[in-house]
C-alpha cells in the first residue's frame, strides 16, 4: 500500500514537472560554455582557498561574459579528457594544454601561450649556441618539461649528455642566483620567466630553443564554430587590453600571450563565379580580373579573409552554394527572378538588358525584331523575360525564334555567323563587344534588372558582414575607383544597404505536372529523332570507315586510321562546336544561309557532328567482329567459287552481324545519352528543357523525371538490342 | 585423260621451302592418297593445287586447257575456270553456321552458278540422301555431329560437280565411330569414279580404296606407286620407317 502511493506521488511529480513547464514559462537558458581543466596545473588552473582559479579560467571566464554564456568549470582525470570532449560533456580543454604532438587529435585554437624552454646566460658569458654548453654547469628547475628533456633519456639529451652538469635547483629564484654566483653558467628555464629576467639587463637569452610548447585551447573535431567564437573573443581580449589585465594577476609565473589576429589562421572567402562574364568577372591574360573580383578582393581584404576566387559551371551553381563549396555567388549575379532563391546583399549595380545587332543590320527598334532570331543565354533573366510566359513576352511573342546559347560567347558566335540576327544581353557585355567594332547596341533596352551577391539562404551573418564592407568602400571612395578601371562598360553602382529586396516581382511559379511533361516530351523527341538520323547515318558510313581502314592500299589505310583518331581522340562536344561555325569561320558563309527544307542549320551540324563521330567507333566494332570470323570460312567460299564481294555479304557479314551485337549495344546506349551535348548547338532536346523548367521553378523534379524518360529510352534501345540477339541465337 | 597435272611446283614460306619441284599425275577416275608426317608439305600442296595458296614457281595444268603458271598472273576469266573444276573438303568442315544444310549445299550453286533455285534443291535433297542426312535438311551445322557435319560439306562440294575433289585430312578432327561414315561415303564415290585426291593418316582406307599412293616426306615426293603395294612392300628406307612407325 505503502509503495502504490509512493508510485503515485513520483508518477505526480514527473506529470508536473512535464506539464506543469509550459514552454512560454520557462525563461530561455543561456548556452553553456563547459571547460574540462586537471586543476593541478599552476599557474593556468588550480584549486586556492576552495575555489577554482588560474590564468586559463580566468580567460575562459572572461570569454563566457562576453558571449553571454554561462560558465561551468569542470575538473576532470586528465585520462579521460578525449571521452568527456567527444561525448560532449565538456566543449573543450582549457589547461596549458599543449599542442605539440597532438595537432591532429582535436580542432585547436590558435596557439595562446608560448611556454618556451629557453637558456639564461650572464651577459658577458662566452656562450653564445648551444654547442657552447658543452662541458657547462646547467641549472634547472625540479620536475619541470625542460628538467626532462635535458636527462639521459629525454628530447634533449643531446645537450644534456655534453653538460658537464645538470643542477637540480627547487624553484626558479635559487637557479638563478645560482648563475649569479657563478656555480652555474647557465638556466635552462620558461621563456616566460627568462624575460621577466631581461628587465636587470644583466643577461642574455640564447637564440635556440631547448624545447617548444604552444598551448591551445582543444575543442572537439571538427567543432570549427565555437572554436571561431571563442578565437574571435580572445583576439578582441587581446586588443583591449583584458588579457593583460588577466595576466597581471600572475605577473610571478610570467605567463607569455601571444594570441592575436596576425597569427589567427586567416577565414577562407569563397567567390563563385562564371569566368565568362565581362566586365564583372573574366579571363584576361591568363588571369580572373573583373569589376565584381576586384570588389571581392577589397571586401576580403578589409576584413582579413583570404579570397579564393572559384570560377563555377553555371548550371551548378546553387550545388556548390549549398553544399558550402562557395561563400557566395557575386557575378553580375541578376536579382529579378530569383528573389526567393538565396540571401541577398541588397543590390549593388543596376543593369540592363540590351539587344546587340551587327552593325550592318536593319534592326533599329525593338518592334523590329518581329520575325527575327534571337539569341539569348542559358538560364538569365533576359531569357525567362522573353519566353512565352515571361515579363516581355511581348517581343518574345513576335519573333521568329528564340535561341538558347550556353554561354555570351557561342551567343556572340551565332550572330556573327549569321546563325542569329541579334542577342539580348546586359549593358556591359553588349558595350564590351561594341568596342570591338563590329556591332552597335539598340536605343531601347529590353528590361532593367539589378545585380546582388548571392548568399546561401540563411547565411545572414556573412551576407551582412559583406554588405558592411561594400557600404564602407562606397562611402569612401573605394567603390568609385574601381568603377573607373572599368569606365568602358558604363556600370552603374547603386549600393544602397537601405535598400531591401522585395518579393514582389517574384511571381513563385508553381510547377504545372502537365506542362512539364509535355515539355519534356517534345524535348524527347528531339533527342529520339537525333538518336535515329545518327544511326541511319552512322551504321553504313562505319562499314566504310572499317572496310577503309583494312584496306591493302597503305594510303587508304592511314587515311582511315588518321580519321578513327580524331574522332575518337576529341570530344564530341568540340566536334559539334566546330561543324557548326566552321563554315562562317572558314569560309565565310552565313549559318542562316545553310538552312534547308526548314531545318535549322544547328540541327544539321548536330547530326553531322554525331555520325561522323559515331561512325569511327562503329567502325572499329565492325572491323573487330570481321577479323574475328576464321579463316576457315574465306577458304571454303572461295574453293565454291564466291567472288569478293558475295564472300562478304553472303558468308562474313552475317556472321559479323551476330557477334558485334553487344559491343555496338554499349555504343548504341551511349548514344542514347549522348544526344544530351545537342545542347551546346542551341538544339533544345530533353536535358536542357529539363534543366530549365528545373531552374524555374526551383524544384529537381523535371530532372528526375528527364532521368526516368532516359531509363525508358534505353531500356528500349537494350530490349530491341537483346531481341536481336535472341534471334541470332538459331545457330553459334 | 588426265585431269590435274602437276609440274615442277616449289614453295616457301620466308626462307622455309615447303614444297621442292613437286611433279603428279592425276588422272580420270583416279583416287590418289598422300600419306606422310606433319610437315612434310601434304596439305600445302593441296592447297597450292586448289589455288588457296600460291605457289612460287612450276606449273598447274587442269584437263587439257586449263593452265596455271606460278610466278606469272592468270587471266581471271582461267582462274575461274580451275576453281571451278576443283572441290575441297576441310579438316574441320568449315560449313557456313548462320545457313541451314540445305542452304549451304544450295546456296553456291544458285548464287554462283546461276542454277536455278528448284533444281539446285532438288539436287541437293539427293546428294543428302546420298549421304544419309535427308531428314536433317534443315537442320544447322551447331546442331550435327562432326562426321555429320563433313558429310555436308562434301555434299556442298559435290552440288557443284567438281572434275576433282581434294580432301585434306578430312577425319582427322574425328573419333573412329564417326570416322567410318565419312569414310564410307567417300569410298561410295570412288566406286562412283569420282577422281580424288586424299590427304590421310587412315592407311587401310588408303590401301583399300585408293589406285595410287603417293608418300610424301620433307616436301619432296619419296616414293609412289600402287596402293596395296606400296603399302605391304615400301621401297624406300623412309617410307619404311613411316610406315612401320604407323603399324606400332
Amino acid at each position: 500500500m505503502k509503495w502504490k502511493l509512493l508510485w503515485i506521488l513520483l508518477a505526480a511529480v514527473l506529470m508536473a514537472g512535464v506539464f506543469g513547464c509550459k514552454k512560454e514559462d520557462v525563461p530561455s537558458k543561456r548556452k553553456t560554455f563547459t571547460v574540462g581543466f586537471d586543476a593541478n596545473f599552476k599557474p593556468y588552473g588550480y584549486m586556492e582557498n576552495g575555489k577554482y582559479t588560474g590564468f586559463d579560467l580566468d580567460l575562459a571566464a572572461e570569454v563566457a561574459r562576453r558571449n553571454n554564456w554561462e560558465l561551468v568549470l569542470k575538473p576532470i582525470n586528465w585520462d579521460a579528457k578525449d571521452a568527456e570532449l567527444q561525448s560532449g560533456l565538456i566543449d573543450c580543454i582549457w589547461n596549458g594544454f599543449t599542442i605539440n604532438g597532438r595537432e591532429d587529435k582535436y580542432t585547436w585554437s590558435a596557439p595562446y601561450v608560448d611556454n618556451s624552454q629557453v637558456v639564461l646566460v650572464k651577459k658577458d658569458s662566452d656562450i653564445r649556441k648551444f654547442a657552447d654548453l658543452a662541458g657547462k654547469r646547467v641549472v634547472v628547475q625540479t620536475d619541470t618539461p625542460v628538467q626532462k628533456a635535458l636527462q639521459q633519456d629525454g628530447k634533449r639529451a643531446d645537450i644534456g649528455k655534453t653538460l658537464a652538469k645538470l643542477i637540480v635547483a627547487p624553484d626558479y629564484n635559487n637557479a638563478v642566483m645560482q648563475l649569479d654566483s657563478g656555480s652555474a653558467d647557465a638556466v635552462a628555464m620558461d621563456i616566460g620567466v627568462a624575460q621577466s629576467k631581461m628587465d636587470s639587463g644583466n643577461y642574455r637569452i640564447l637564440d635556440e630553443i631547448v624545447i617548444s610548447e604552444k598551448y591551445g585551447i582543444g575543442f572537439k573535431t571538427g567543432n570549427t564554430a565555437l572554436r571561431d567564437q571563442v578565437q574571435q573573443t580572445l583576439i578582441e581580449m587581446a586588443a583591449d587590453g583584458s588579457v593583460r589585465k588577466i595576466n597581471e594577476k600572475y605577473r610571478q609565473f610570467n605567463i607569455k600571450f601571444i594570441l592575436d589576429s596576425r597569427n589567427q589562421p586567416q577565414k577562407k572567402f569563397t567567390v563563385g563565379f562564371d569566368a565568362n562574364f565581362k566586365p564583372y568577372g573574366y579571363i584576361e591574360n591568363g588571369k580572373y580580373v573583373g569589376f565584381d573580383l576586384d570588389l571581392a578582393a577589397e571586401v576580403a581584404r578589409r576584413n582579413n579573409w583570404k579570397l579564393v576566387l572559384k570560377p563555377i559551371n553555371w548550371d551548378a551553381k546553387d550545388t556548390e552554394l549549398n553544399s558550402g563549396l562557395i561563400d557566395c555567388i557575386w557575378n553580375g549575379f541578376t536579382i529579378n527572378g530569383r528573389e526567393d532563391k538565396y540571401t541577398w546583399s541588397a543590390p549593388y549595380v543596376d543593369n540592363s538588358q540590351v539587344v546587340l545587332v551587327k552593325n550592318d543590320s536593319p534592326i533599329r527598334q525593338l518592334a523590329d525584331l518581329a520575325g527575327k532570331r534571337v539569341v539569348v543565354q542559358t538560364d538569365t533573366p533576359v531569357q525567362k523575360a522573353l519566353q512565352q510566359d515571361g515579363s516581355r513576352a511581348d517581343i518574345g511573342k513576335t519573333l521568329a525564334k528564340l535561341i538558347v546559347a550556353p554561354d555570351y560567347n557561342n551567343a556572340v558566335m551565332q550572330l556573327e555567323a549569321g546563325g542569329a540576327d541579334a542577342v539580348a544581353m546586359d549593358i556591359g557585355v553588349a558595350q564590351s563587344k561594341i568596342n570591338s567594332g563590329d556591332f552597335r547596341m539598340l536605343a531601347e533596352t529590353v528590361i532593367s534588372e539589378k545585380y546582388g551577391i548571392g548568399f546561401k539562404l540563411g547565411n545572414t551573418a556573412l551576407r551582412d558582414q559583406v554588405q558592411l564592407t561594400l557600404g564602407e568602400m562606397a562611402k569612401d571612395g573605394t567603390v568609385a575607383e574601381i568603377t573607373a578601371k572599368y569606365r568602358e562598360f558604363n556600370i552603374k553602382f547603386v549600393f544602397d544597404s537601405e535598400n531591401k529586396i522585395t518579393t514582389d516581382n517574384a511571381v513563385k511559379k508553381s510547377m504545372n505536372w502537365g506542362i512539364m511533361l509535355k515539355d519534356l516530351l517534345k524535348g524527347l523527341l528531339i533527342s529520339v529523332e537525333i538518336f535515329i538520323l545518327t544511326l541511319i547515318f552512322a551504321l553504313p558510313l562505319g562499314m566504310l570507315v572499317a572496310l577503309g581502314r583494312m584496306s591493302g592500299n597503305i594510303v587508304i589505310r592511314n587515311i582511315f586510321r588518321v580519321y578513327i583518331s580524331i574522332m575518337r581522340g576529341t570530344p564530341l562536344m568540340l566536334q559539334l562546336l566546330m561543324w557548326f561555325f566552321c563554315p562562317y569561320y572558314l569560309f565565310n558563309i552565313q549559318l542562316s544561309d545553310l538552312e534547308f527544307c526548314g531545318i535549322e542549320y544547328s540541327f544539321t551540324a548536330v547530326i553531322i557532328g554525331f555520325a561522323l563521330n559515331y561512325a569511327a567507333y562503329f567502325a572499329e566494332i565492325y572491323r573487330a567482329g570481321i577479323n574475328s570470323i576464321p579463316r576457315g570460312q574465306y577458304e571454303a567460299a572461295y574453293a565454291l567459287g564466291y567472288s569478293e564481294k558475295q564472300t562478304f555479304f553472303r558468308i562474313i557479314l552475317p556472321q559479323v552481324v551476330k557477334r558485334i551485337v553487344p559491343p555496338m549495344t554499349n555504343e548504341v546506349i551511349t548514344l542514347v545519352k549522348d544526344t544530351s551535348l545537342a545542347f551546346s548547338l542551341s538544339v533544345l532536346e530533353m536535358f536542357t528543357i529539363a534543366k530549365y523548367i528545373s531552374s524555374t521553378h526551383a524544384t529537381m523534379l523535371p530532372l528526375a523525371v528527364a532521368g526516368v524518360f532516359y531509363y525508358i529510352f534505353n531500356f528500349i534501345v537494350a530490349g530491341g538490342m537483346a531481341m536481336i540477339e535472341k534471334k541470332l541465337n538459331y545457330y553459334r | 585423260m588426265q585431269v590435274l597435272q602437276i609440274s615442277d611446283l616449289s614453295k616457301k614460306f620466308g626462307s622455309k621451302a615447303v614444297l621442292l619441284n613437286i611433279s603428279m599425275n592425276v588422272a580420270q577416275g583416279e583416287v590418289v592418297a598422300i600419306i606422310g608426317p606433319s610437315g612434310s608439305g601434304k596439305t600445302t600442296l593441296l592447297r597450292c593445287a586448289t589455288m588457296l595458296e600460291k605457289a612460287d614457281s612450276g606449273k598447274l595444268q587442269f584437263g587439257d586447257d586449263t593452265v596455271i603458271c606460278a610466278g606469272t598472273p592468270t587471266a581471271p576469266a582461267v582462274l575461274k575456270n580451275a576453281r571451278r573444276k576443283c572441290g575441297m573438303v576441310f579438316q574441320n568442315f568449315n560449313l557456313f553456321p548462320h545457313m541451314s544444310v540445305l542452304d549451304n549445299i544450295i546456296d553456291a550453286p544458285i548464287h554462283v552458278h546461276h542454277v536455278s533455285r528448284t533444281d539446285a534443291i532438288a539436287e541437293a535433297l539427293q546428294l543428302l540422301e546420298k549421304m544419309n542426312l535427308a531428314d536433317r535438311a534443315q537442320a544447322y551445322p551447331c546442331e550435327l555431329s562432326g562426321g555429320q557435319q563433313q558429310r555436308v560439306a562434301i555434299a556442298r562440294a559435290l552440288a557443284l560437280h567438281p572434275d576433282i575433289l581434294f580432301f585434306d585430312e578430312p577425319t582427322s578432327a574425328l573419333d573412329p565411330e564417326l570416322t567410318k561414315e565419312v569414310l564410307r561415303v567417300i569410298r561410295k564415290l570412288a566406286e562412283e569414279n569420282m577422281t580424288m585426291v586424299i590427304v590421310t593418316h587412315e592407311m587401310e582406307f588408303a590401301a583399300a580404296v585408293a589406285d595410287r599412293i603417293v608418300f610424301m616426306a620433307d616436301g619432296v615426293i619419296v616414293e609412289e606407286g600402287e596402293a596395296q603395294a606400296l603399302i605391304d612392300d615400301p621401297q624406300q628406307e623412309r617410307t619404311k620407317a613411316f610406315l612401320s612407325g604407323i603399324r606400332n
